[in-house]
């Protein structure tokens, strides 16, 4: 008996997507509905960023008055919804898509018409949302939290935000049962689990909080909506609710919600320093074990977001050792990142700038973090700036540096040319220094007591505020490098290589660059 | 991915998707992920906030779909015995679960070109009425060199024997 396999053996042969609108429109394909996410994500990171912009432009001096406070209310709860929704979790998701099937060795996606359909959700949700700032009343304004009885003075935007939070969830949901589908389904014949590079291990982890804590979102959402319209009194104290419970709620689903935000850049950053550093990932295993405590934690945390409501002092006990405990777990992955970069052959090429400007900068976040899980002193910080330097070292010089770390470390891969290193170095430095100078004095500030969400502040925060604001426009200005780097790629440069990175490991470097429209449509062999 | 085994009694190819099947391991991260979507809808609910009840529900049921539907895709088989005279497909998940006989001397393989270069080729065993479509899951080059192999040794009036051109 004898046995043949009839293989295309022609791998990398590319059908030619369609031409025109209808391509993006219907496209299956995981590759266009990645750069389509991540288009969706650049744009609404300028859109967010517009409103940041317009934010720091009031607060540059005390007294402007440059926008009404009703507006800038709206703005800061703006900023915070289409950062999240719109800019970090599609370009996570983008990432995924791109990523994820070539990475385990799979054709596409495991459900493509899915993948279509929770990507233009995405639009429409933004569209509904950004239309509320229109509506008589304007848009919300009580903030990203939509805490009760506030976000009920909406107005007529209020029915179209909770839509809009449902479709985005909707959104969110399905992107992520199709990566728990294709991750689990879809690796190549011999890609175990304990083989998948480490940004897909963040992916499912990530995967997994997202669809076990979006119908808590989905459910608190629905229940303000009947409170509103219905007659219910689920947060209403008059009818015997508790808007406390809210919070609770919320915050059930929020704290996971900022790891979602965060996990994916962990898996970026551990691909990234390895390759420059020309050596393995220190403590695969401990890194991949790390991710799954950090996401285990980030159920049993809420309640620090609400130390300053009341709770009882076992209550609060538990949060703060709880909240401590993160730091653990984090702590290994900062030190294996450090044990990778340690004696090296490092270079410094962008994106190994951005993940050394992550680790570092995202530590700092991290500590500032720690500060705030302490229950006592929490109670000074609830509120003032030092949360909002808090969160946006962790989200801006975390998060957002991770995704640009990633892009420009892939970006080669996707068009097939390299983009101009010198501009991205000046992109980088001038977003290093400027995001500094924006958000390390609203440590000072919050720490001398100036309440966050306030389009006036006293005289004593002035000249704080004045350099942050200059740290903020600088910040804005250097991202159009960012967006001309990446224009200028697309158009052409010097051609990439295959492998693109000397230090590169895992299965996207063994596919020419650009990467065919098709790819592994036979499995890869995995050792 | 076709594969094709020679015996004594004549051909056969085995057609199968390119999905590795992990079959325990999606068993247990869909509990793990119900059991902790519906344990916190559940806890929600007995505190007298039960909206959050229907839509972790629906999610489990959507999950529990999309792993099924993409797992069961990696087991799915069709098979092609070529004999002295027969045509035998088989087609179904782990056990045959459609089949069909032909005529080998009658039967003829059709590989028809997409109506639209979006769509992929289409490979078809006819004979007869009845015309069966094979491969829908391999690519348009798998399918090409598939469709050679079995015109080779299937066609009007035996081309090529049960061998082929061998």
């Amino acid at each position: 008996m004898s046995s043949t396999t009839h293989d295309a053996h022609h791998d990398h042969h590319d059908h030619a997507p369609p031409k025109g609108m209808t391509r993006w429109l219907f496209t299956t394909n995981h590759k266009d509905l990645g750069v389509l996410y991540m288009v969706f994500a650049l744009i609404m990171f300028f859109v967010g960023g517009a409103m940041a912009m317009v934010i720091r432009a009031e607060l540059f001096q005390p007294g402007l008055n440059l926008v009404d406070p009703h507006f800038f209310n709206q703005m800061t709860t703006m900023h915070a919804l289409v950062m999240i929704f719109g800019a970090v979790m599609p370009a996570f998701t983008g990432l995924a898509n791109w990523l994820i099937p070539v990475q385990i060795g799979a054709p596409d996606m495991a459900l493509p018409r899915v993948n279509n359909w929770a990507f233009w959700l995405l639009p429409a949700g933004f569209v509904l949302l950004l239309l509320t700032l229109f509506m008589p009343g304007g848009g919300p304004a009580g903030g990203w939290t939509m805490y009760p009885p506030l976000v009920l003075q909406l107005g007529d935007a209020f029915p179209f935000l909770i839509f809009a939070v449902h479709v985005l969830g909707i959104s969110s949901i399905m992107g992520s049962i199709n990566i728990v589908a294709t991750i689990l389904n879809m690796r190549a014949p011999g890609m175990t689990l304990m083989k998948m590079p480490l940004f897909v291990w963040a992916w499912l982890i990530t995967a997994f909080l997202i669809v076990a804590v979006m119908p808590v979102l989905a459910g608190a959402v629905t229940m303000l909506l009947t409170d509103q319209y219905f007659g219910t009194s689920f947060f209403s104290a008059a009818g015997g609710g508790d808007p406390v419970m809210f919070q609770h709620i919320f915050w059930f689903f929020g704290h996971p919600e900022v790891y979602i935000l965060i996990l994916p850049a962990f898996g970026i950053v551990s691909a990234i320093i390895p390759t420059f550093a020309r050596k393995p990932l220190f403590g695969y295993s401990s890194m991949v074990y790390a991710t799954a405590s950090i996401a285990f934690l980030s159920f049993i945390v809420w309640g620090h977001h609400m130390f300053s409501v009341g709770m009882p002092l076992a209550g609060q006990l538990f949060f703060m050792y709880a909240t401590m405990l993160v730091a653990v777990p984090t702590g290994v992955k900062i030190f294996n990142w450090m044990a990778t970069m340690w004696q090296g052959s490092m270079t410094f090429e962008t994106p190994m700038l951005f993940a050394i400007a992550f680790v570092i900068l995202f530590t700092i976040g991290g500590l500032s973090g720690v500060m705030l899980a302490l229950a006592p002193v929490d109670l000074q910080y609830h509120d003032t700036y030092f949360v909002v330097a808090h969160f946006h070292y962790v989200l801006v010089s975390g998060a957002i540096f991770s995704i640009m770390a990633g892009v420009y470390y892939w970006l080669p891969k996707w068009t097939g040319h390299m983009y101009d290193e010198r501009l991205g170095k000046w992109h980088f430095w001038l977003s290093m220094v400027s995001v500094n100078v924006l958000f390390f004095p609203q440590h000072f500030l919050g720490l001398a007591g100036m309440p966050r969400r306030i389009p006036d502040y006293a005289l004593q925060f002035a000249e704080f505020n004045m350099i942050s604001s200059i740290g903020g426009f600088a910040f804005g200005l250097s991202q159009l490098i960012f967006l001309w780097v990446i224009i200028k790629c697309v158009r052409g440069g010097e051609k990439a290589s295959d492998q693109v990175w000397e230090g590169a490991k895992g299965l996207e470097w063994t596919l020419p660059s650009p990467a065919p429209y098709h790819t592994f449509e036979t499995p890869p062999v995995v050792k | 991915m076709a594969t094709t085994i020679d015996d004594q009694a004549g051909r056969c190819f085995v057609l199968k998707p390119n999905i590795g099947v992990y079959w325990r391991t999606t068993v247990w991260v869909f509990v793990a992920l119900s059991v902790a979507c519906l344990g916190i809808a559940l806890v929600f609910a007995a505190a007298g906030f039960w909206p959050i009840l229907p839509f972790a529900g629906l999610e489990v049921i959507a999950l529990g779909a999309a792993l099924y539907v993409s797992a069961r895709r990696g087991r799915y088989r069709e098979v092609v015995r070529i004999d002295a005279s027969a045509v035998t497909i088989e087609k179904g998940f782990k056990v045959p679960e459609r089949r069909w006989t032909f005529e080998r001397a009658w039967s003829e393989v059709c590989l028809r070109d997409p109506v639209h270069r979006w769509y992929p080729t289409q490979l078809t065993i006819r004979s007869g009425n009845a015309e069966i479509e094979l491969g829908a899951f391999l690519t348009d080059q798998e399918r090409a060199s598939l469709a050679a192999e079995l015109t080779r040794c299937i066609g009007p009036m035996g081309r090529g024997g049960v061998d082929g051109n061998k």
